[in-house]
């Protein structure tokens, strides 16, 4: 198989994947039991005007079908509908100006946790069964089964709340203006240094495990023994033979483990009240908006099968033997 | 003298069992990790006896007080027991955490199984579905389709389980893949078994030593999401889990009033019994998959 043809054989999964997000949006209110419209209004404070609009705007009085027609309209306008809980912003608009915040913190915390669990995933495999390795490894399965939103809190709770260290929430000093880009990024990196640390420690366990996994691996091929036996200084074999062959799993896994530190970004903007999708995400749900609810799934879902279909082909490019 | 065929089972089991134990007795960390989570399930099925409150009753103590002798975990905003709450939500995380982990154990078992033996266009069609939870973003996923299904523990052992079972059928896709080359498939077809028969009894028996680490890890994964979910206001109202104490801390103000001992304690248990199973499922992977000794 060409590089051509597998290029459109991801393409054809990601759009598969994006049809099935469309009609799983579009099922899900209309599958649960009870009344549908409750579903679309979740307040009762709507006025019968506002109900109106509502059933019009989504043709909840005409047949499945044409609703459905409806429905692809308005998601390729970008339209989800009006925010409940952020009325009388539309979905697309509280989405659209949380986006960047949420985006930043997952660029900056999955790059420092890539970087720091392949480092450490590199030397407790080449110091296997030492004591460094058992303490790397203790360490990370004791952070792989804590949950991170918790952690967050006791992140908050003694840097934020007892030593005052850094602010209790938000994403930038309110009501400051900064004329610099230096003061500027002090300021951002202030607020957001908290939540990237809590994303990393969520993210770090997972990265070394599976790297110090496919690093033992690597290191029990031939060509290693070979540059062991051609008397190579083991630093040369450790990183220019080993790790960079261990390293092309990272790339799928990284682009796999997107998914869930998107979710992750729900829990730490919620904790640390981070201006951001997730945090739009908390809020819908303890105000049942629906439609925000919907729309957020949608663009976080489009990102991630992004993500993943971008990974995929640079894992193509760096890997010549793949199996296309 | 005879033996009947289901006693003679019953000794092999025994004997396997034995002998399972004597392996697993090797691992320090499995020993660890069971130790604790014994523990836990101790807690849990004497709740009614050792909590020392109702974990519902209000103004046993001042609201918001550390920890004291009547109170070793200190009370709550209405003056409830903190430590009988953990004590009781012992009982219900790990229930939603173990019927989530089993449901999605099942699913995954037959998909992967059916996938794998009838293999053509189903497989294609399984194994895209399965592809396409593993891709989407698992912690929104769970969220919107718990929000319309209404706040109670079955629901949410139900939407962690839609969204888990992915992973396990891969892997027991790909077991089945091998497995029914194989000679005793080859023979029991050859005497005429039918397809449920072979999957039944010569490829399930087969498949299930291989995913039981998984199936333990996936409690882990399973009680994390449900106190996540009900730490997000998802939980149900009605029974409190460790999950829901972390939402009431949040939401009730424990946390701007600095009240730590009623947010360290639920994150303590939730990462003591996650690593206990964390420790399970290493030891036994390193049993039953005797490569990684090797290695």
């Amino acid at each position: 198989m060409e590089f051509r043809e597998y290029v459109i054989k991801k393409s054809i999964f990601s759009l598969i994947t994006f049809l099935f997000v469309l009609i799983f949006n579009f099922a899900l209110p209309r599958m649960m039991p009870g009344d549908p419209l409750s579903h679309f209004m979740s307040s009762a404070r709507l006025t019968p005007e506002m109900q109106e609009m509502v059933i019009k705007r989504f043709g909840l009085d005409k047949p499945l079908w044409d609703q459905f027609k409806i429905y692809i309209r308005n998601v390729f306008r970008g339209d989800f509908g009006v925010s409940y809980s952020f009325y009388p912003q539309t979905v697309m608009e509280v989405i659209m100006k949380r986006l960047p915040w949420t985006l930043a913190l997952l660029l900056i915390s999955t790059t420092i946790s890539t970087i720091l669990g392949v480092l450490t995933g590199i030397v407790a495999a080449w110091k296997r069964g030492s004591k460094l390795d058992v303490g790397i490894l203790l360490f990370s399965l004791t952070f792989w089964s804590m949950p991170y939103y918790w952690w967050a809190m006791m992140l908050l709770l003694i840097f934020g709340l007892h030593l005052g260290w850094f602010p209790l929430g938000g994403a930038m000093t309110a009501g400051l203006s900064h004329p610099t880009f230096f003061s500027f990024l002090k300021d951002y990196l202030r607020h957001a240094a908290l939540p990237i640390f809590a994303l990393v420690v969520a993210s770090y366990a997972s990265r070394t495990l599976i790297m110090r996994n496919t690093m033992i691996t690597v290191l029990g091929e031939d060509y290693i023994l070979v540059a062991e036996a051609k008397g190579l200084p083991e630093k040369r074999i450790m990183f220019s033979h080993a790790a960079r062959n261990a390293m092309l799993p990272i790339i799928t896994m990284i682009a796999l483990n997107f998914a869930f530190i998107v979710g992750g970004a729900v829990f730490t903007e919620t904790v640390f009240s981070y201006p951001g999708v997730g945090r739009a995400i908390y809020q819908a749900i303890l105000h049942r908006d629906y439609p925000l609810l919907q729309g957020a799934f949608f663009i976080l879902s489009i990102t991630v099968i992004l993500a993943n279909f971008l990974a995929d082909l640079l894992y193509a490019k760096l890997d010549p033997r793949i199996k296309y | 003298m005879e033996i009947s065929p289901f006693k003679e089972k019953l000794y092999l089991l025994g004997r396997s069992i034995k002998e399972f134990w004597k392996l697993y007795r090797s691992s320090k960390i499995g020993l660890i990790g069971l130790g604790i989570l014994l523990f836990f399930v101790a807690v849990a099925m004497t709740a009614p006896i050792i909590s020392p409150y109702d974990p519902w009753q209000r103004k046993t103590g001042e609201p918001f007080s550390g920890p004291s002798k009547e109170h070793p975990l200190g009370t709550d905003d209405m003056g409830r027991d903190i430590l009988s709450q953990i004590i009781w939500g012992t009982r219900i995380s790990l229930l939603v955490g173990f019927i989530a982990s089993l449901s999605a154990t099942i699913i995954g078992v037959t998909v992967g199984m059916i996938s794998g033996y009838f293999g053509g266009t189903i497989d294609n069609i399984l194994m895209g579905l399965t592809d396409i939870i593993l891709i989407l973003p698992t912690i929104p996923l769970m969220i919107v389709i718990a929000a319309y299904l209404g706040q109670s523990i079955w629901n949410l052992a139900l939407v962690i389980a839609i969204v888990s079972w992915p992973s396990t059928a891969r892997i027991v896709r790909s077991q089945t893949l091998s497995l029914k080359e194989e000679a005793f498939v080859e023979a029991a077809r050859s005497i005429g078994a039918g397809h449920i028969r072979i999957i039944v009894s010569h490829i399930l028996p087969n498949v299930l030593p291989i995913i039981l680490a998984n199936t333990v890890l996936m409690i882990v994964g399973a009680i994390i999401s449900e106190a996540g979910l009900s730490f997000l206001g998802l939980g149900d109202p009605t029974h409190q889990s460790w999950g829901m104490i972390l939402y009431y801390a949040q939401v009730a103000g424990g946390f701007i009033r600095g009240a730590w001992w009623w947010i360290v304690t639920p994150g303590v248990c939730i990462t003591l019994v996650g690593v206990s199973l964390t420790f399970i499922g290493y030891a036994l992977d390193e049993i039953i998959n005797p490569r990684l000794r090797q290695r």
